[in-house]
């Protein structure tokens, strides 16, 4: 159960007075103090410490918001930005209080695609369901990218924290396809970045078409994990949806040697997206969740997706592809190629929901428990890092799960142990078996993302002091009072 | 009724998938039921699977694999998607040396097994639905 901390946020106001404000913003529909509403709100899959908010507010405009940062500013209390609760890194636990802001309920508005320069502007609570079943009904010559997440996972959480989707092969990270943002400032202050930023009051819903020329300021909030201020609306790149598509399967044997077969398929520049999951993984798709590996079964199962606008240009990316696998078996690399979607038929179609994203990964969801290593990593130290993990992983007797991607054609990867377990039965065990995950790949310059503050914690005994000097700076700069999401990378 | 056992191991699940297709159609039943007999599939570059057919079980073995075995079918997993979608028949798989049979003087249980797994892998490949829980309601 969810315990709350003392602590003094009611200093200079009363939390009666603090609800009354609320309701007079949001309307008394709108908030809540009741622990039984408050309590979904205290915690999430992973194993950082759960704690309960004060407040949900759920609002349904920018004006409402504003008014929220200006009174909680005033009043020194925190505001934690909420969409879905989906993420694994305990990144919407208010960790010091005050008062969650639930975006998915009201705020979840597709406000405008821009069909000409392909972009969707986002209210914050828009999910990866809603906005592909908007593109697939009214747009169908356009796609969004989607992650490994179910479909009510939000859409501009993922970007602003720099998730990975299933064209980031091609295309790197995707806060790297936002093309503007709206933030509420603590101050109050309504501001857009990007080529939205002409515009006195408002801006036409046309002009969220460019991130740059102008000085950078969207980095003040990208990655920031709601430290800095509220994003109320975000500018999605979109892309032209090529009518052929396929998706081969790599079959691997050899602990390591997925790593060069990622890595020179990524540098290939024709593949879409590259996934790659312990054999393990494929197993737990298919209601296995304790799953052996038995002798002579392969080691890792890569996914490469590709496609093309005419077949021919599809037929050629197939060609390209086959010929780069054929050179690693020259090398001595053990690899089957397959038709994903002739082998999943046979195999079981439940490994489909690898494929069909958005999806519900049964191997995600099936334990009260699930945390990770989540990192951006130089994909030259995979061969080190796997088999290093796995050793960890079977040291532990945990099934490996290990998944990792290629991005923006091979400039780097992504490293990801996936543990899923029981809660308040194999905590200790687990949390033991990350910290050893985490200490092992940040030793070899892994970069977590959407980390918990215990991580965070562990990266600044090897940051460069000067980057964490600016990096306060900035914070202490923007958010004085330390309002915006407190407690997340050590703030 | 046939028990078809749940694969832990890659090959046993698909064989699983494949054979529980059919499951509860009375002309794939009249072939089981009964038939107890012991097939070998080795996909090249994985490993050895035994089916066991035995009353109306179907079994899956890949450890301590019985030496004596009705058939022996051996082939690679490309041989194998060919013959599933259609791309070789399997006359000309044997005779461009894709499949290798040991047992293959025994007919009667050869076409018999052709009519169990081939047609069973076959009919799973050509369904139109790319959909679990399309095909799958009960489960949902």
């Amino acid at each position: 159960m969810t315990e709350t901390k003392e602590r003094n946020l009611y200093e200079k106001i009363s939390k009666q007075d603090v609800f009354k404000k609320l309701e007079d913003i949001f309307g008394s529909k709108n908030v809540t103090d009741k622990p039984v509403d408050l309590y979904p709100y205290s915690y999430d899959m992973t194993e950082c410490e759960p704690h309960m908010p004060d407040f949900v507010v759920i609002p349904e405009n920018s004006a409402q918001l504003i008014e929220l940062v200006k009174f909680c500013n005033q009043n020194s209390i925190p505001i934690v930005p909420y969409i879905s609760g989906n993420n694994v890194g305990g990144l919407t636990i208010p960790e010091q209080g005050g008062i969650v802001v639930d975006f998915g309920k009201k705020m979840n508005k597709i406000l405008h695609i821009n069909d000409n320069m392909m972009y969707a502007l986002l209210e914050p609570g828009v999910t990866f369901g809603e906005l592909k079943k908007h593109l697939d009904d009214n747009y169908p010559h356009l796609r969004y990218s989607y992650p490994f997440a179910p479909p009510y996972a939000g859409v501009v959480g993922n970007v602003i924290l720099s998730g990975m989707n299933n064209l980031s092969c091609k295309l790197g990270s995707m806060g790297d396809s936002i093309n503007g943002l709206e933030v509420i400032t603590v101050d109050g202050e309504l501001i857009r970045i990007g080529s939205c930023f002409y515009g006195k009051d408002t801006a036409d819903d046309d002009s969220w078409w460019s991130r740059y020329p102008m000085p950078d300021l969207m980095g003040l909030f990208i990655n920031w994990q709601g430290m800095t201020g509220l994003v109320t609306k975000c500018a999605v790149q979109l892309w032209p949806n090529p009518p052929f598509k396929k998706t081969y399967l790599g079959i691997v044997f050899g602990l390591p040697d997925i790593g060069p077969v990622i890595r020179e398929v990524g540098r290939t520049e024709i593949v879409d997206d590259i996934s790659a999951v312990s054999i393990e993984v494929v197993k737990m798709a298919v209601e296995l969740p304790e799953p052996v590996k038995i002798a002579g079964e392969p080691d890792f199962a890569g996914l490469f997706s590709i496609s093309g606008k005419t077949e021919s240009l599809l037929r050629a990316k197939e060609e390209y592809l086959k010929l780069t696998i054929e050179n690693l078996k020259k090398k001595g690399i053990k690899i089957l190629l397959v038709d994903a979607d002739e082998f999943t038929k046979l195999f079981s179609l439940r490994v489909r929901c690898h494929l069909d994203l958005p999806a519900v990964i049964l191997s995600l969801v099936e334990y009260s428990g699930l945390t990770w290593f989540g990192s951006y990593a130089p994909t030259h130290k995979l061969e080190l890092l796997i088999p290093k993990v796995n050793d960890l992983f079977i040291k532990y007797k945990v099934p490996p799960f290990i998944y990792m991607k290629i991005m923006k054609h091979a400039h780097y990867g992504i490293f990801r142990p996936i543990l899923r377990y029981n809660k308040y039965k194999d905590e200790e065990k687990i949390h033991n078996l990350l910290n050893e995950i985490a200490e092992l790949c940040i030793a070899e310059g892994c970069i977590p993302y959407k980390t918990p503050a215990w991580m965070t914690e562990k990266m600044r005994e090897v940051i460069n002091p000067g980057w964490l000097k600016l990096f306060d700076k900035i914070k202490n700069c923007i958010d004085p009072n330390n309002i915006f999401n407190p407690g997340r990378w050590n703030t | 009724m046939i028990s078809i056992q749940k694969g832990e191991d890659l090959l046993s699940i698909s064989l699983s998938t494949i054979l529980n297709y059919r499951k509860d159609e009375p002309e794939f039943q009249k072939l089981v039921i009964d038939w107890n007999k012991k097939i070998l599939i080795d996909i090249a570059d994985f490993y050895p699977v035994e089916i066991i057919f035995h009353r109306n079980d179907i079994k899956f073995k890949v450890n301590d694999i019985d030496k004596k075995v009705d058939i022996k079918v051996k082939m690679n997993i490309y041989t194998l998607l060919d013959l599933a979608y259609g791309r070789i028949s399997p006359v000309k798989a044997v005779i461009q040396r894709k499949i290798r049979i040991k047992g293959l003087l025994k007919f009667r249980i050869l076409l018999k097994f052709m009519n169990i797994f081939l047609k069973s892998m076959q009919m799973v490949a050509s369904d139109p639905s790319n959909n679990y829980y399309e095909l799958n309601k009960e489960n949902r």
